[in-house]
């Protein structure tokens, strides 16, 4: 489906299927039209007249308004009504069921409380508080049992962990999970922080320009990027440009190659793929925990190496990452496990000469976007 | 002392206080008042005559409040609504204030009168055979009031709905609320404290009213805002006036207090 504004198609084209009780995630930076997208699922928006459709358990509901749909939703502000107490924000949707699916009041009192179960609040403490009263990470819940009492078959979630500070995240990104494998119910979720797609989804959407950039599962995303936006955006990327020189076959143990003469000097080797001719240039990412940093001299052999020297040490943490500057000009950027600088610290520093190395087989080819 | 503070002092308290002395001082012989104290402008604000007047004014008032509110509510919806026209709308509730309440008083009596222009037309168009009588009736007196104080109304609550997230319409939506429901359980409640503002923007102001009901209400309409001012004119009986005016203000407030309190509890 597409979807267009004035002056501007916030969605392209944008074609997908979400299977049952999946954690489907959206990701992409702001304005790639995600939050569009998900809108045209709950029905707020509906795609423009060229045909699009959205099917929700098997059926077209283009013209049926949200309340219509067997959705339920979370907004990115939580959208809590501020004059009603946190039982009754939650009771809301149940009391809005007419005949023949009217809800008697006990059970409505049951089903709340129940949800605040669900979402780890103690009902006698935070039933009767006003969101006014609640902090950021409780008015999430809050909004969270409002959605799940309905017992929804499809989950929206418009970026709802944005407001809240990292420790508390993390544990609702894993609580948010488990929700999702417990009750079955297939979610739907949007985001611009890549790490918490990968934590959780089943499967990501990667979108920019208002167009699926690609679709796989977070190993996929992460391990075979199809687009250097994709590499960019997940994770991070050494990219290395270049034309083809020659084709080679196979040898022993190894696939059939190609040879690559780099744009900023030197060349390497890359697997050899369909199309991939002599002439044609070519464009690999290579994450930065697939390359090594070596002593010039001691290149593995087999391995593609680029010579140069270090520019920085950063230290972050769990990792740590050489930035080194080979011939040609460009940053290169390595991962090293961080094995305790006190201890083992890593024998780089700036001014060192090294090479960086990979294997040819530890890259992704790139496709144009 | 700020510069509030002594405002307040010169322009509200020091008046009140000084009224509040004429009240309970013996009425002079030329006007004004005469050393001593004694509580007869008091006593004979109790006769019934000045209750009548007291209670048609709180009736006049409530039904103008309600009429406001009846009227002015759907206008500040669609104001608060539209896009293309908004700052258009808002001019146009706001332009009567460029002109004067006297003014705008006038031009009531010369649309409602027996040979004003609404009879005029319907005469014309032979509609009615005789004039209808609409000048000093209680029905002008509420027009000019109605007239006279619906932007008050309408602005607090614009100001309200303008405020209104529109994402907990859309929460409401998707939860299963119908337009109506919407309106009723989020639009509704949530413009609750622009009602109430008007409402005493409104009620307030028109319990003192006098211009309206002395050209529009003729001599039947007395209202206490008239028979104040009559106090301290024609009749030349200073305590007596007063001790209306504080009644009225007593009064005034413990009715505002009553409607806070009953609107302030959370649901």
């Amino acid at each position: 489906m597409s979807k267009s504004f004035p002056g501007t198609t916030a969605v392209r084209d944008v074609s997908f299927t979400i299977e049952r009780g999946e954690f489907f995630s959206m990701l992409g930076p702001s304005g790639c039209g995600k939050t569009t997208t998900l809108r045209l699922i709950a029905g707020f928006e509906t795609p423009d007249a060229d045909g699009g459709q959205v099917r929700l358990l098997g059926a077209v509901v283009n013209d049926k308004r949200p309340y219509e749909r067997q959705i339920a939703m979370v907004f990115q502000n939580y959208a809590l009504f501020p004059h009603l107490s946190v039982e009754r924000n939650i009771a809301f949707g149940l009391e809005q069921r007419k005949a023949p699916h009217r809800v008697p009041k006990a059970e409505i009192a049951d089903r709340v409380r129940s949800a605040l179960q669900l979402v780890r609040l103690d009902p006698s403490t935070f039933a009767r508080r006003l969101p006014a009263q609640l902090s950021g990470g409780q008015r999430q819940r809050v909004a969270l049992a409002r959605a799940l009492v309905l017992e929804p078959a499809i989950l929206l979630l418009d970026e709802p962990l944005g407001a809240i500070d990292l420790q508390l995240r993390k544990e609702m990104q894993l609580e948010l999970k488990s929700l999702n494998k417990q009750l079955g119910t297939t979610f739907v979720y949007v985001t611009h922080d890549q790490e918490e797609a990968l934590t959780m989804s089943d499967r990501i959407a990667v979108m920019s320009n208002a167009r699926v950039a690609q679709l796989g599962t977070p190993a996929e995303i992460y391990e075979n990027p199809r687009t250097a936006f994709v590499a960019k955006f997940i994770g991070e990327s050494n990219f290395f440009d270049g034309r083809i020189t020659e084709r080679g076959a196979p040898g022993k143990g190894a696939g059939a190659w190609c040879e690559v003469e780099a744009a900023a000097g030197g060349h390497f080797r890359v697997p050899a793929q369909n199309g991939l001719a002599p002439g044609q240039s070519v464009r690999i990412a290579v994450r930065p925990e697939w390359l090594d940093i070596v002593p010039p001299a001691s290149v593995p052999p087999g391995e593609n190496a680029l010579r140069g020297s270090v520019r920085d040490v950063v230290y972050l943490g769990e990792t740590m990452h050489v930035v080194v500057t080979v011939r040609g000009g460009g940053d290169v950027t390595v991962a090293v496990r961080n094995e305790g600088q006190l201890i083992n610290p890593l024998p780089w520093k700036r001014g060192d000469d090294a090479a960086v190395a990979w294997r040819p087989e530890d890259c992704q080819i790139l496709e144009d976007e | 002392m700020g510069p509030g503070t002594l405002w307040m002092l010169a322009f509200f308290a020091i008046p009140v206080i000084v009224m509040c002395g004429y009240s309970f001082m013996p009425r002079g012989t030329y006007g004004g008042v005469d050393p001593g104290f004694t509580l007869e402008a008091y006593a004979r604000f109790l006769h019934p005559v000045y209750l009548t007047i007291l209670e048609r004014t709180f009736v006049v008032a409530l039904v103008c409040t309600v009429l406001c509110a009846l009227t002015g509510y759907p206008v500040a919806y669609a104001i608060a609504r539209s896009t293309k026209w908004r700052t258009l709308l808002l001019f146009l509730v706001v332009l009567p204030f460029w002109t004067s309440f006297l003014v705008r008083t006038f031009a009531m009596i010369f649309l409602m009168r027996d040979t004003g222009l609404i009879n005029t037309w319907l005469l014309r168009l032979h509609l009615i055979q005789q004039p209808l009588t609409m000048l000093y009736t209680p029905f002008a007196v509420l027009l000019g009031l109605v007239y006279g104080y619906l932007p008050f109304m309408i602005l607090p609550i614009y100001a309200s709905l303008e405020k209104l997230d529109t994402s907990l319409l859309e929460a409401a939506e998707v939860l299963g609320a119908r337009p109506t429901a919407r309106f009723l359980r989020v639009t509704l409640p949530l413009s609750t404290p622009g009602l109430i503002a008007g409402s005493l923007l409104v009620f307030i102001p028109s319990l003192g009213s006098f211009l309206t009901s002395d050209l529009l209400g003729g001599a039947k309409g007395l209202l206490v805002g008239n028979l104040i001012q009559n106090q301290f004119s024609t009749a030349r009986n200073w305590p007596f006036g007063s001790a209306a005016s504080l009644i009225l203000m007593t009064l005034v407030l413990i009715a505002v207090l009553i409607y806070l309190r009953l609107r302030l509890r959370p649901e």
